[in-house]
């Protein structure tokens, strides 16, 4: 059992991870692919803490989610759960502490069983949760109030309930088994922007309530950075970034985090929004897509900093200043 | 909430709500006709043989004598006579039962072996079976064939072999050669495209030569023979469903596989299974009535539609409802099932793509 | 800036409504575009901005049906064309660019035979068509896009591309006509942020060098003052503000407009305090998105139910479109 005591205490870490896909190639070859999906990624999570994960689509963020989570076991490093390796333990204890780490998907659509009804869903958590069944009514009518859902929707099925109410009950029944750390996978990004703020709203109230560390998953840096405290920046599998929200928001280090930075729409200076181009070259995004990992640094192709000694050797993620690390050799 | 909605569904959907009153009143016949026509002095008689009312067209008049010793509804033969003068309406009575009864148990036996293939196929089916295991599952395998084909002795001996093996596979002799040979998934496949090499009707066929002939050798025969398309569909179904959201959801909660199985993703994969069933009901009565066609059906003198129809062949110019009328039945039967099958599949299978 | 679209009073509500109420989809709508002018239309999901457009194009689904109301393109009612002159004008002067590229193109075919679809569905006839020249005008839409390596790429199968890349290709063969009017639904909502800033540059660079008109819906407002002139705010099929994007964004009228703006999650202020300004008493207000099957009674505004600082006659009655120098809004609050 994780005893929670003193902030510090690092309840959650990934010590370099790898995790490789294997594509078969063409009809009646057996040549493999290997596509890296996560790529030397560690990171800690100190508890009360939330760390928020930025990167597009197709960097890895869900993959690295899934491992973190306990349903996909990587091809190397560890996942040190209080102070356990999650995957060194056999299947039945493994359940066991998945429990404790639960995973808010992405989809509000198919996170639901769509012929159960909202009530059997948390009921069903509840018990996982051991509580004893007399009290099952009650706390389930408890659970549903305190994600802002009326306890009459019990009888619902998924399909009568909107984008934002399905994700509400998402994170209720998260909240059932009482998890130690709280993983969400783009909880908000298909939801409306009135939606997202009211979901975004509850997840920093559930925060302040039960105290427990999140890793929040988005695309969205804005989104990213005004729920977390810690942001990492990640690219192709690897983290390129990492240090406290706002200051990574406010004097990005990392040209890959100026991009992400420059995407943002801003309302005071349209102009300068669609004129600013820190970055991009068509050709080379074209062509680093279709790379597989070949160089060194990932981001090379895209990057406008870069240079002959980005090709020598591997980059490390070295720290910067107090709690600042970052993968790049052109700061 | 559910039953409220699937019934609104029906009743919008006329077509398919006649099948289902199809159905039922063809359920309510064969219940009926079970009760009519058993015993030794049944109300109306399938066996009693009139060689003087042979080849009687239907609703024609009995001859005065039929009528002064038995009682015939209005006095006529409502179906006709066949050759040998038995009432044909006594008779489809009589095989109502036995085909709908055929129909419904062979597809109940495929439906529940091709759920537990394909549920387990599709499930585990990343999983990998070692050398050792698969070797001797094999021997147990072919020894229960050998068994069953009366070679007992050497069946025997490579069953206990194959457990005996299966016993040892934990022990460190066995285990270093019990390596990563082939994932459940392929093998599953494999048999499952193994028995679909095999003409079902010859299969159907040789086995029921085979074992000695009986009504319920031949429902279970078929059952066992037609569960592949059902463990298609099922094991194509939870492959999809593996992936979604919910089901890693139930997972993380800590729910047993069982339960995940059961509760989770088998009420999800059940609509192309439901449908493949109702259809699968049709054809086992058509194949009944191909095996009674062949004479190798239920034993005479029980009458089933398909040996009515057998019967009728001989005599196809001279008294052509003996052919037409158990033809018609069956196919208003396959008809009633086949527009009920795809009402109930708009009807189970509503929001999984919303 | 003479005007180019023109709609006028457009009503449309589900086939089989009963025609006492009021249309359930979209009441009453007005909107203007102009020659070379990018207007905005902003909602949340649900609120009929995309019926709208489908409507412009004659491509409205079958369940629902125009009540009333004219759609002026150039002078011409839309709506009073049969499906041969429609189909004239969809493609070479009104084209559309949809949401979701992962499924807009056709997977069967490759990249370079659907654009060449667009050409020969509108030349057939004119003149004899060679080969080579459709091709080269492909290439050269194809780079104008932006897309590297256009000759390869018109061998390339659409799964073979990016969501950037494709909705890429859905701007080139939207302009391969050089149409006087772009719809664009929607069309960087299932991209990254990344590509989002590219595809956003590229619509406004294309409209600007070609001059032609551009509808941009979204629910985003944020993108409003990059991408419009104008924008118009809907809110469950009744457009509540109008104005140009650069006022409306900075100054909001409506508490719908305001509440959108404040949605719009700022990294650097306090948290929770600007979310919580949000919350509504209580949250089956949600269900407003599903539903639909609530019938169109009661005469008040559509937001009474959500809004903030309702009155009591909010209920009661609708309020009309105010005007006030150049812009409109549907509110009793800016009633003088």
């Amino acid at each position: 059992m994780c005893v929670k005591d003193g902030l510090g205490e690092v309840i959650l870490a990934l010590e370099h991870i790898h995790k490789y896909f294997h594509l078969k190639g063409g009809y009646f070859s057996s040549k493999r692919h290997r596509i890296t999906a996560v790529r030397d990624v560690s990171l800690s999570l100190p508890h009360g803490i939330t760390y928020g994960l930025v990167g597009e689509s197709g960097c890895g963020k869900t993959t690295l989610s899934h491992i973190t989570a306990g349903l996909l076991p990587p091809d190397g490093g560890r996942v040190i759960f209080c102070e356990e390796d999650l995957y060194a333990l056999g299947y039945k204890e493994l359940k066991e502490k998945r429990k404790r780490i639960q995973l808010v998907f992405q989809d509000p659509y198919s996170s639901l069983n769509p012929r159960l009804s909202v009530g059997y869903v948390i009921k069903e958590a509840l018990r996982q949760g051991n509580v004893p069944k007399e009290e099952l009514e009650e706390r389930a009518a408890s659970v549903l109030k305190s994600v802002g859902l009326d306890p009459g929707c019990m009888s619902s099925y998924p399909h009568q309930l909107s984008g934002g109410q399905r994700q509400r009950v998402v994170i209720a029944r998260a909240l059932c088994v009482s998890p130690l750390v709280l993983i969400m996978d783009e909880p908000v990004s298909s939801l409306d922007v009135l939606i997202q703020a009211q979901i975004l709203d509850l997840l920093l109230e559930i925060k302040e309530r039960v105290q427990i560390p999140y890793i929040f998953i988005s695309h969205d840096l804005k989104i990213v950075t005004y729920l977390s405290d810690i942001i990492g920046v990640m690219y192709r599998g690897e983290i390129l970034e990492e240090g406290p929200s706002l200051e990574v928001y406010k004097a990005p280090l990392h040209p890959y985090t100026e991009l992400l930075l420059a995407s943002v729409p801003k309302m005071g200076d349209a102009k300068g929004f669609l004129a600013s181009d820190p970055t991009v070259e068509l050709k080379t995004e074209h062509e680093s897509l279709n790379q597989g990992g070949a160089c060194p640094c990932s981001y090379y192709l895209r990057c406008n900093r870069r240079s002959r000694e980005c090709l020598s050797g591997p980059i490390e993620l070295r720290s910067i200043g107090e709690n600042r690390r970052i993968r790049c050799i052109n700061v | 909430m559910r039953m409220g909605e699937g019934y609104k569904l029906i009743r919008n959907d006329w077509v398919g709500f006649l099948g289902l009153c199809l159905f039922l009143c063809f359920l309510g016949i064969s219940v009926l006709g079970l009760l009519l026509t058993r015993g030794s002095e049944p109300i109306l008689d399938p066996k009693k043989v009139r060689l003087h009312e042979k080849l009687k067209p239907p609703m024609c008049k009995a001859s005065p004598e039929t009528i002064a010793n038995e009682k015939l509804p209005f006095g006529r033969f409502l179906l006709g006579t066949d050759d040998l003068g038995r009432d044909v309406f006594a008779r489809m009575l009589q095989g109502a039962y036995v085909s709908m009864s055929v129909g419904f148990v062979s597809v109940g036996i495929s439906v529940l072996i091709g759920v537990i293939i394909g549920g387990i196929s599709g499930y585990y089916g990343d999983r990998n079976i070692g050398l050792i295991t698969f070797l001797s599952l094999l021997l147990l395998i072919a020894g229960i064939i050998l068994i069953i084909s009366s070679n007992r002795s050497l069946g025997l001996l490579l069953s206990c072999l194959g457990v005996i093996s299966l016993l040892l596979k934990k022990t460190r002799f066995l285990k270093q050669m019990d390596r990563q040979f082939i994932d459940v998934d392929s093998f599953i496949m494999r048999i499952v495209d193994i028995m679909l090499c095999f003409p079902s009707f010859f299969l159907i066929l040789t086995v029921v030569v085979v074992l000695p002939p009986s009504i319920y050798n031949i429902m279970i025969v078929i059952g066992v023979t037609s569960w592949m398309g059902t463990a298609r569909f099922v094991r194509a179904e939870f492959l999809a469903l593996r992936e979604l959201d919910f089901v890693k959801a139930a997972k993380l909660l800590g729910l047993s596989d069982m339960k995940i199985i059961f509760v989770h993703m088998l009420p999800n994969a059940i609509g192309p299974v439901l449908v493949s069933a109702t259809l699968g009901v049709a054809s086992a009565i058509l194949v009944e009535a191909g095996l009674s066609f062949l004479g190798l059906g239920v034993p005479p003198p029980h009458a089933t539609w398909g040996n009515i129809l057998s019967d009728g062949k001989n005599y196809l110019f001279d008294a052509p409802w003996l052919t037409f009328i158990p033809g018609f039945t069956i196919m208003l039967v396959v008809l009633s099932f086949n527009l009920f099958g795809e009402a109930l599949r708009d009807m189970v299978n509503p929001k999984l793509k919303s | 800036m003479e005007g180019l679209l023109k709609i006028k009073g457009l009503n449309i509500g589900l086939r089989g409504q009963d025609l006492g109420e009021r249309p359930s989809i979209v009441q009453d709508l007005h909107l203007e575009i102009s020659k070379a002018e990018s207007v905005c239309l902003v909602g949340e999901s649900g609120c009929g901005k995309s019926i709208t457009a489908l409507s412009i194009m004659g491509l409205l689904p079958k369940g629902l049906r125009i009540w009333s109301g004219k759609i002026l393109f150039e002078g011409m009612d839309l709506l009073r064309l049969n499906e041969k002159e429609l189909r004239r004008i969809r493609g070479s002067e009104i084209s559309m660019i949809f949401q979701e590229p992962m499924s807009s193109l056709n997977p069967v075919l490759t990249i370079g035979q659907q654009l060449r679809e667009v050409f020969l569905a509108h030349l057939k006839g004119e003149e004899p068509v060679h080969k080579k020249e459709i091709e080269d005008r492909c290439v050269s839409l194809l780079r104008d896009v932006g897309l590297p390596h256009p000759k390869d790429q018109l061998r390339a199968y659409p799964h073979m591309l990016s969501g950037g890349q494709r909705q890429r290709v859905m701007i080139a063969m939207a302009m391969a006509l050089n149409p006087k009017l772009i719809i664009a639904d929607e069309p960087t909502t299932a991209l990254d942020v990344t590509v989002q800033l590219q595809i956003l540059r590229l619509l406004k660079g294309l409209q600007e060098g070609r001059e032609c008109s551009l509808l941009f819906i979204t629910h985003d407002l944020s993108l409003v003052p990059n991408v419009g002139d104008r924008v118009y705010v809907m809110y469950k099929g009744r457009i509540m503000e109008e104005g140009p994007s650069r006022e409306v964004v900075s100054s909001p009228l409506h508490p719908y407009t305001k509440a959108l703006l404040s949605a719009i999650v700022d990294p650097e202020s306090p948290k929770g305090i600007k979310a919580k300004a949000l919350r509504t008493k209580d949250n089956r207000s949600n269900s407003v998105l599903v539903d639909k099957n609530a019938k169109g009674k009661g005469q008040g505004c559509r937001y009474a139910s959500t809004c903030p600082s309702v009155e009591a006659r909010c209920r009661e009655l609708e309020p009309g479109l105010m005007v006030a120098n150049d812009r409109k809004v549907r509110c009793w609050l800016h009633v003088c």
